[in-house]
């Protein structure tokens, strides 16, 4: 769990002072809350394995990470290979390696496998029409290794793969959208080249390459404006697809290496994510989650196992938004008999009273926790709050 | 940067793009003669095309510039092959291929002396 958001929600939850905080700052804190939080540094080590012992309040996600590996491995790579070619995927594993044998740290490397498969050629059109070609080519495999914290000579590294099995949202899915692209390029194209160089005259190679590199520098520049203009037009168009139906899925595993050495490696566990989103009619959207953790005993890591589970129900037009969520938290399989549950539920409402005027409430209640009775209690005392924005429009704009 | 190909200065040269990866791709072809102070347009297209030019004499140039939109940082691959006779040519099979910008723009070049 990440420090600065749990912090957040405990408070939320069980502090005076949130009670007697205003119903925007809840809802702010519910809205952060729901973000994904930033992760240690890559160059601080990584927090392989949960913090030992107590059970912390449970996040809801609304997307699987993109890189599952460096999530596992607790650090955000401040620099990611992804290798081009299937060779340039060889030297990036090697350069992993150092020439004793052992491992790099702070190695981090994103690709999509498909791209390695020879032959395999997977066109435009082919990917608009066959969902199996989608859920290849978006299946991403990440790769990491960091620094033990406290013990510096030691790695632990990371694998995963995240698979989109549906996404309403992909932009190259979207026949109008790719269409919109070829007036860019098109548009984007030289209007004059460079003189033909003398192929016997070095100079005027030079000549040439430099005038050429030019025109590309601009070629580049005018599509990447186009670029920017078309997924901007795109995600207007496609505002009233705020609800689309996603659903993607991640694993990650790992392993120690004592001394870096890889033959010392020991498995560090594994976790697993799911994530799906469905429209409700066209006014709602359902989401729900699903996240396993497994970690045996390491260093300083009790052995645990934690379930994740968590829905929310939103609904949202110009005037009215509301949300309804339920997240909870199941950790077993201890050795330190810090076995136990905790769950959350909030929800919100908020009306549009006039042009940038809108009045909200929101509550919640946490029940189960530790060895706390079950309890509910009212936060904030339902009060209301005025704002001159939607503040139940991010979380609508953070589903998309 | 210049890279040779076999030519048979008798034989019309087929060039065939094919694209590999998901991207959108725009191409336009030139070819300028030995000492030719202009290049000239022989083909154009998005996707994938055949196009034909010559007979060109050895020491002719051939130019095919591709633009490139997709996904921001992704890597995009196109193959170029020239072939006469309905073979490839020596050296006639390349790709072209990097990775998108941040914005999902890329822009690829293949340069090529027959000879």
């Amino acid at each position: 769990m990440h420090g600065s958001r749990a912090l957040g929600l405990n408070r939320l939850f069980r502090g005076p002072a949130t009670q007697k905080g205003s119903l925007a700052s809840v809802l702010v804190v519910m809205g952060l809350g729901m973000q994904p939080s930033p992760l240690a540094a890559q160059e601080a080590g990584g927090q392989l394995g949960e913090a030992a012992g107590g059970l912390e309040a449970p996040e809801f996600l609304t997307a699987v990470p993109e890189n599952p590996a460096f999530v596992f491995l607790g650090v955000t790579p401040t620099s990611i290979t992804r290798p081009g070619a299937t060779r340039d995927f060889g030297v990036a594993v090697l350069n992993g390696i150092n020439a004793d044998g052992k491992l790099q740290q702070g190695f981090a490397l994103e690709t999509s496998p498909w791209f390695y498969i020879p032959g395999l050629k997977v066109r435009l059109s082919d990917y608009q029409s066959k969902w199996h070609l989608r859920v290849l080519t978006n299946t991403q495999f990440s790769l990491g290794t960091a620094r033990v914290s406290g013990d510096t000579a030691s790695t632990d590294l990371g694998f995963g793969v995240r698979l989109t099995l549906l996404d309403q949202t992909d932009p190259m899915a979207n026949v109008a959208f790719t269409d919109s692209l070829d007036q860019i390029l098109k548009a984007c194209e030289p209007g004059q080249l460079p003189c033909p160089p003398d192929p016997e005259d070095p100079e005027d190679m030079e000549r040439f390459a430099r005038e050429l590199s030019q025109i590309e520098a601009a070629a580049q520049k005018c599509i990447d404006k186009g670029m920017r203009q078309a997924y901007k037009a795109f995600s207007e168009r496609t505002r009233s697809q705020w609800n689309a139906a996603r659903v993607a899925f991640a694993f990650a595993t790992g392993w120690r290496f004592e001394g870096s050495d890889l033959g010392e490696g020991t498995h560090a566990g594994l976790q697993t994510w799911l994530v799906g989103a469905a429209p409700v009619s066209d006014f709602g959207q359902l989401i729900g989650q699903l996240a396993f953790t497994h970690r045996p005993e390491l260093g300083e890591t009790s052995e645990f196992d934690r379930f994740n589970y968590g829905a929310r129900f939103l609904t949202g037009s110009a005037t009215f938004n509301s949300f309804l969520e339920l997240v909870g938290e199941s950790r077993s399989g201890t050795n330190d008999d810090t076995n136990d549950s905790s769950g959350l539920w909030s929800a919100g409402v908020e009306f549009r009273v006039a042009e940038n005027l809108w009045i909200s409430t929101g509550l919640g209640s946490r029940f189960g926790t530790l060895d706390e009775a079950e309890s509910a209690f009212v936060i904030a005392d339902v009060r209301w709050g005025l704002s001159s924005k939607s503040r139940l429009e991010d979380l609508r704009r953070e589903n998309q | 940067m210049l890279r040779p190909v076999e030519n048979d200065p008798n034989t019309t040269l087929d060039f065939h793009i094919v694209e590999e990866t998901l991207h959108k791709f725009r191409y336009h072809m030139w070819f300028a003669p030995p000492g030719a102070a202009e290049w000239t347009s022989f083909g154009e297209g998005e996707g994938e095309g055949n196009h034909k030019t010559g007979p060109l004499p050895d020491g002719s140039q051939t130019l095919v510039w591709i633009n490139v939109g997709g996904k921001a940082n992704s890597n995009y691959r196109i193959r170029i092959t020239i072939s006469q006779d309905g073979t490839t040519v020596p050296g006639g099979d390349s790709t072209c291929s990097g990775q998108t910008s941040g914005d999902g723009g890329g822009v690829c070049t293949d340069h090529v002396l027959l000879v």
